[in-house]
This record gives structure tokens, C-alpha cells and sequence, in this order.
């Protein structure tokens, strides 16, 4: 079996840098796991920690029930594919991926199944001869993919491997990568920036920054019901509006900016004179002043997207900034004010302090 | 870029350029190579001229086949300039990968002080250099020219060839690393071919003065059965009379083996060149 056990995982670089502190996770065998962060928030850091090519400085790793802290990347079955392809370049496709079976010292027949197995997979079948520097990002990536396949790993590791291409090839390749996964059964790490990526690929999402997990969920969990002011800001475009404000003696408006106050149809579940930072995703607010709340945005300029409009604003009275995204092709004008309305259950409150979730 | 080419004028002034220099760097070859065809009075009568049907002798070849063990200085450069380029290849390789891969302390001070040798001839050690000859008896052998040569290339060498090591992507090598390549099959296999072109200019900058060396076969090697070329024709620079026909057919014939070697090298030097333009 192949689960993946991260217990307490860290790296501190020489210099006394800390790129990433106290990871734990348990993925299961044959899972689709994506960690996703911001650039430098340990993502790759951690992946490369599973594949052997960092050290690890403390904590523990289980690939099965083998402990592979100090086990070299080759031995520890595992496949890696890189963001850059990272093919060998002076050798053919088919050199590319018999390399490492060959140096592992397969027989020539399992190593041509295995090659022709992966190739139909992958609709390589006419490139074999080639050199990657005479295909396309796309082939080349698939290139790399195979490589990882015929391999037979326990664990893939990807890191970042769509960044390099352009966005209709992306979307094309991740459905690939999802049949893919399907197929093959095997456990998936995957590392991105994209919270799109990480959204339509991952069972499970596991959402880093500076270094430490925010949150580990299901996508959907992520999405409705964050456990950070960080998460929620990271997951869903365009991202989730917020507003600050302090929570009023009778609990049911929000004292924004001194003057103005947002009032609530129900008590908010927040302590009276708490700080907290509100928040709405775009997709939550309606046209409709029915709701939880009503509040009136100032419009300053409009996204025609064809299936959306997002209308970018300013909450009226107060200075924060306020995106709303409407169904369909809506007219609006700058300058004009709209008054929008939010059911109660669409709303994420967070202490503006720590940033964790209240309700 | 593509307008300085198209200009004809430009065009025409750095094919001046070029063709002047050309010349300028083949007239003195020109020059032996049709003066080692004449007889010794046309040599001094006419050096310029080009052998003609009176003037033309094979006189000189004639003397160095005859005279002195011509084939075996041959050879003997030829080992000592093949070895001292696989010694100066392969360990400069290996230390320059070193440098550019592993973090270690004292990496970049080992650096500096493998790059010292760059700026400090080691003609000044020779004195140094011939007392541990004596000492390890290697005195009259080719392993001392091909150990001393190989000292001399080094520094170069791993300057030159670990800064293109650098540049061969870290990915690529850990993909290798994951394939469950061992360190020396990433070197040999991966690294080395994509370094090949910096391989071959490394070869091409040690390979000629090692060839056309005289100082060191003179002091470590002079031995008959371990001469040199260059120090074998020196048998017919006399100090009264010099054989000019023998003197010039020797130095033809010296031009040929370090030819073929740089056309080798040469082809590997401009492919890595344009290999980076094209890209």
C-alpha cells in the first residue's frame, strides 16, 4: 500500500532559515492530494522533502510503513515531475523514458511493455524517435509524465507541472492528469499555485502559507467553510470581499469605520466588541436586498465576462473595497450605487487578530 | 542584429576584417609549408617563392625520415598531448562538477585557489617540479609531461567548465537523481553531454601549447626514446649550420596531427556556440 505519512515534517535551511515547520498529514493510498500556497510558502520544499532531493531536519515520513527519511530519491518509489519537464536532452523520448529502468536493470521485454504501455496512454506513440527539443511543451510534459508511468511508482510527485503552458493546454492536460489518476490508482502529490488547479484536481487540498498548513479539506470544505482568513482569501476568484469593523453590545450590526455600521437580521455569532474581518464571496451577494444583511455598494468600474458580470465597488459610507459577481450580462453604470443583500449562512467571520474563523 | 547583417557595406567591412587576419595568422604557416618543399639555395634566394620545377626538393622530408627516430617523437607528442587532454578533461570535470553541485564548507575558497593556477605560470616551479621528477624517478618518461601538462590545464579547465555546469538545469539532475542514478552516472551520462561544447574549447586552449611545448620535454624529458617533436627537430638547429629544409619539413609535418585534433574539437565548439543562440 502506498499512503503517505507526513508527521511533524520541518526544514530549516544552514543559514537558519525555516521554510517549512510542523507539516502533518496522513494521505491515503490512491489519493489525489494537491498542496497549494502562495510562492515561497514551503510547498515545493515539502514535496521535495517526499522525493529524497532535500534533507529532511526533523520530523518523520512513511511511504507505505517504510520510514524513507534517509533513503536516496531512487529507492524510494517514487516518480517526480518537474514544472520545467526536466528531460534528458540529448537523448530520444523512448531514451528518455527507458533510462531509469534500464539503470535499474529490467529485462528489455518488461522495459518495451512498460514503454508501450505508457506510450498508448499517453498518445505518444509517434513521437518516440524524437528529441524533446523537437516537441511541443505540451508533449514534452507528457514526455515527463511518462517517464513517471513507466516507472510504476507508489507515490507521484508533480510539481507544478502545468505553470509552463498556456491556459487552454492547461485545462486540456489537467483533465488528462484526472483519467490519468483514475486509471493508475496510485497516490498523487501535487504542488500548485493555481487554486484552480487545486480546486478541479484534488480529493483532498492542503493549503499552505509561510511554511506552516492553514487547512487540509475537501475542496468544497475549503470553499464554504474556510478555517482562516488566510484560506478564505486564497480559495474562489474574484477572492472574497471583506470587511472590518467591531461587533456592536446587541450583537446585531458592525460598527465599520466609526460612523457607518452594517446591520445583521440575526445576532452574529461574535462576542460583543470583538474585531472580526467579515466575509462575503462575490458569488454570495445578490441584486436582491432580501437576506441576512443589506448594503449598498458604490460601483466603480465592470467586468463583462460573458456568463458574469463582477462589479467592483466601494461598501457605501465606508472606504472598503467590494466585488460582486451577478449571473449573466448586467448593465451598471460607475457612479451608480446598487444595493445587494447576503444570506446569513454565506457569511465567514474571522478574528481580524489571529485570522481563525469565529462562526 | 538583422539589420547590420543585411547591410552590405557592414557586411563587406567585417569580411575585410576577417580575410586580413586570416591571412596575417596563415601567412608564416604558408610560409614553411612551401619553403620545406625547396632546395636550400631557393629557400634563401627567393624565401617567398612558390617551388617550382627547379626549385622543388623533397630533400628536407628526405632528412628527417632518414635522421633521428622522426615517428617516435611523433608519437611520443601525440601521447603526451591525448593524455595530458583526457587527464586535463576528465579531472577537471569531475572537480569543476563538484564545485558547481555540492555545497560544502570551503567550496568556494577551494575555488579561488583551483583558479589561482590560472594566474601563476608553473614555469616557475620547475625547479620544484624536476627535484620531485627526480625523486619519483619519473625523470625521462612521458608520465612526467603528461602529469606536469595536466597540473597546467586544470585550473582552466575547472574555471571554465564548472561555471557551465552551473548552468545545467537543477531539475534535470535530480530527474536523474529520482531515475535512481548513482553521482558518477549523472555526471558521465547527463552532465557531460550537455558540457561537451565548454569540453571541447577546454581541449582546444590546452592542446596547442602542450603540443608546441619546448620547455618542459627539454628539462623533464630529453631522453632520446621520450623526445618530443618539437624538441627533435631541435636536432637540426645546430648552433653553426642549421638544416633549414629538414628544420621546415619537420615543422609541416608537425601541423597535421594538431589539425585534425582541433577540426574534431572545432566542430563540438561552434555547435555549442549556436546551440545557445538558436535555442
Amino acid at each position: 500500500m502506498a499512503e503517505l505519512s507526513i508527521t511533524g515534517l520541518g526544514k530549516t535551511y544552514p543559514g537558519g532559515v525555516q521554510a517549512v515547520e510542523g507539516v502533518t498529514a496522513e494521505i491515503a493510498d490512491g489519493e489525489f492530494i494537491v498542496l497549494v500556497g502562495p510562492s515561497g510558502c514551503g510547498k515545493s520544499t515539502i514535496l521535495r522533502m517526499i522525493a529524497g532531493l532535500e534533507t529532511i531536519t526533523t520530523g518523520d515520513l512513511l511511504i507505505g510503513d517504510r520510514r524513507v527519511n534517509n533513503l536516496e530519491p531512487g529507492d524510494r518509489d517514487i516518480a517526480m515531475v518537474f514544472q520545467n519537464y526536466a528531460l534528458y536532452p540529448h537523448m530520444t523520448v523512448r531514451k528518455n523514458m527507458e533510462y531509469g529502468l534500464k539503470n535499474e536493470g529490467l529485462p528489455r521485454s518488461e522495459i518495451d511493455a512498460r514503454i508501450a504501455e505508457a506510450t498508448r496512454t499517453l498518445r505518444l506513440e509517434d513521437y518516440l524517435d524524437r528529441k524533446p527539443r523537437q516537441l511541443s511543451g505540451g508533449q514534452r510534459q507528457r514526455v515527463a509524465m511518462g517517464r513517471a508511468i513507466v516507472r510504476d511508482p507508489k507515490v507521484f510527485l508533480f510539481d507544478e507541472p502545468l505553470s509552463n503552458l498556456d491556459a487552454k493546454l492547461r485545462t486540456q492536460l489537467r483533465a488528462e492528469l484526472k483519467a490519468l489518476h483514475k486509471r493508475l490508482g496510485a497516490t498523487f502529490v501535487y504542488v500548485t499555485h493555481d487554486q484552480v488547479e487545486a480546486m478541479s484536481l484534488a480529493d483532498r487540498i492542503i493549503i499552505m502559507n509561510a511554511g506552516r498548513v492553514e487547512q487540509i479539506g475537501l475542496p468544497m470544505d475549503l470553499y464554504l467553510r474556510p478555517a482562516t482568513r488566510f484560506v478564505a482569501e486564497f480559495i474562489g476568484s474574484p477572492a472574497m470581499n471583506f470587511v472590518e469593523g467591531t461587533v456592536d453590545p446587541d450583537r446585531r450590526s458592525l460598527a465599520v469605520n466609526g460612523s457607518h455600521s452594517l446591520r445583521f437580521a440575526e445576532p452574529l455569532p461574535a462576542e460583543p466588541g470583538h474585531k472580526i474581518a467579515l466575509g462575503i464571496r462575490p458569488e454570495h451577494l445578490t441584486e436582491v436586498p432580501a437576506g441576512a444583511l443589506s448594503m449598498e455598494l458604490e460601483v466603480d468600474f465592470i467586468e463583462q465576462l460573458g456568463a458574469d458580470t463582477v462589479v467592483h465597488g466601494k461598501l457605501a459610507g465606508a472606504n472598503s473595497p467590494l466585488a460582486v459577481r451577478l449571473h449573466g450580462v448586467q448593465a451598471g453604470a460607475a457612479g451608480s450605487v446598487v444595493t445587494l443583500g447576503c444570506e446569513m449562512d454565506n457569511l465567514h467571520l474571522f478574528d481580524l487578530g489571529t485570522g481563525q474563523r469565529l462562526n | 542584429m538583422n539589420q547590420a547583417r543585411a547591410n552590405p557595406l557592414n557586411k563587406f567591412a567585417m569580411h575585410g576584417a576577417l580575410i586580413l587576419y586570416t591571412l596575417i595568422a596563415l601567412f608564416p604557416v604558408f610560409v614553411i609549408l612551401i619553403n620545406s618543399f625547396k632546395t636550400r639555395k631557393a629557400i634563401f634566394r627567393e624565401p617567398l617563392a612558390l617551388p617550382d620545377a627547379e626549385s622543388f626538393s623533397m630533400i628536407g622530408y628526405q632528412t628527417v625520415m632518414k635522421q633521428g627516430d622522426f615517428f617516435l617523437y611523433f608519437q611520443n607528442s601525440l601521447i603526451v598531448t591525448v593524455g595530458s587532454l583526457f587527464f586535463v578533461l576528465l579531472f577537471g570535470a569531475m572537480a569543476a562538477f563538484a564545485l558547481a553541485e555540492y555545497r560544502f564548507r570551503g567550496n568556494m575558497v577551494m575555488g579561488l585557489y583551483l583558479a589561482l593556477g590560472i594566474m601563476i605560470p608553473i614555469r616557475i616551479g620547475t625547479v620544484a617540479i624536476l627535484e620531485m621528477m627526480v625523486a619519483t624517478g619519473l625523470v625521462n618518461t612521458l608520465w612526467a609531461l603528461i602529469l606536469v601538462y595536466t597540473a597546467q590545464g586544470l585550473p582552466l579547465a575547472v574555471f571554465i567548465l564548472s561555471e557551465f555546469m552551473r548552468q545545467v538545469s537543477d531539475d534535470l539532475k535530480n530527474a536523474g537523481r529520482i531515475d535512481g542514478l548513482s553521482e558518477y552516472t549523472i555526471f558521465f551520462r547527463l552532465v557531460l553531454p550537455l558540457v561537451r561544447p565548454a569540453m571541447a574549447t577546454v581541449a582546444v586552449f590546452n592542446m596547442i601549447p602542450i603540443w608546441n611545448d619546448l620547455w618542459f620535454p627539454l628539462i623533464l624529458a630529453p631522453a632520446e626514446e621520450v623526445k618530443t617533436l618539437t624538441l627533435g627537430s631541435q636536432v637540426f638547429i645546430g648552433q653553426f649550420v642549421t638544416d633549414w629544409n629538414a628544420v621546415l619539413s619537420a615543422l609541416s609535418m608537425a601541423i597535421l596531427p594538431v589539425l585534425v585534433l582541433y577540426v574534431i574539437f572545432s566542430r563540438q565548439l561552434i555547435r555549442g556556440i549556436t546551440s545557445g543562440a538558436v535555442k
